[in-house]
């Protein structure tokens, strides 16, 4: 019985986290999206087109090992959260995570994130876009508990030490993503 | 030795997004890979230390 409760009150935080995560993410993206549509097309054009540009660039350079530091605030999650009780911590951990920007963001990938919702010009398509980006980051936590839960292993550390292949597949993906919207958008 | 065998693939296929990309509805495949991008920087984004 204790047991059941015990993983019931898991799955609940893990659940609120992870919609915390996506909810955080929609509503950016939504609001990016809207804000983006006042803009003239031509305008997002122009921008995206300067975007795809430093997206090869950035790509590119990390691809062939040179490590360029991405802007960000670098903060992690604050410790006190944890002391204002587990569902309000999975909340606002959710929220901040799903966001994303005020936290640790370690690759230039994510910046295409917040630049496609606001450049795709409509809250809809915006919301997509984020809200993706705060649903995986939240289930994935999820996903990794479970996996150390069943493995009994630290996969964290696993991923940690996998950085450096993250680094380059995420420049692959940053140049094809440049790559293809130079194309498009320039052209 | 993943930096070289990356970089060429990412040149390769985006070129050919692109080029399918302005025969049809360009956006939409722009829309889809920016879906991919936001799914791929969340997963990166667990190694972080």
């Amino acid at each position: 019985m204790y047991r059941n409760q015990a993983s019931r009150s898991w799955i609940g935080k893990a659940a609120v986290y992870s919609l915390s995560s996506a909810l955080a993410g929609l509503v950016a993206g939504a609001v990016l999206g809207a804000v983006g549509s006042i803009l003239p097309l031509d305008f997002r054009l122009a921008a995206g087109s300067i975007l795809a540009i430093v997206a090869i660039a950035l790509g590119g350079l990390e691809s062939l090992g040179r490590r360029i530091q991405p802007l960000q605030f670098d903060c992690e999650t604050p410790q006190r959260w944890v002391r204002k009780g587990p569902l309000r911590w999975a909340t606002r951990n959710g929220l901040t995570l799903g966001f994303g920007a005020t936290s640790r963001i370690g690759f230039w990938l994510w910046y295409a994130v917040p630049l496609g919702a606001f450049l795709v010009g409509d809250a809809g398509f915006g919301a997509v876009i984020y809200g993706t980006y705060g649903l995986v980051r939240g289930l994935a936590a999820v996903f990794i508990l479970l996996l150390m839960l069943r493995l009994k292993t630290d996969v964290s550390d696993w991923l940690i030490r996998r950085y450096g292949t993250a680094r380059i597949l995420a420049a692959g993906q940053l140049t094809l993503l440049g790559v293809a919207a130079a194309i498009v958008v320039g052209l | 030795m993943l930096t070289k065998s990356a970089l060429l693939p990412a040149v390769g296929l985006g070129a050919l997004v692109g080029t399918s990309a302005l025969g049809s509805e360009g956006t939409g495949w722009i829309f889809a890979l920016l879906v991919l991008s936001a799914a791929g920087a969340a997963i990166a984004q667990q190694t972080l230390p």
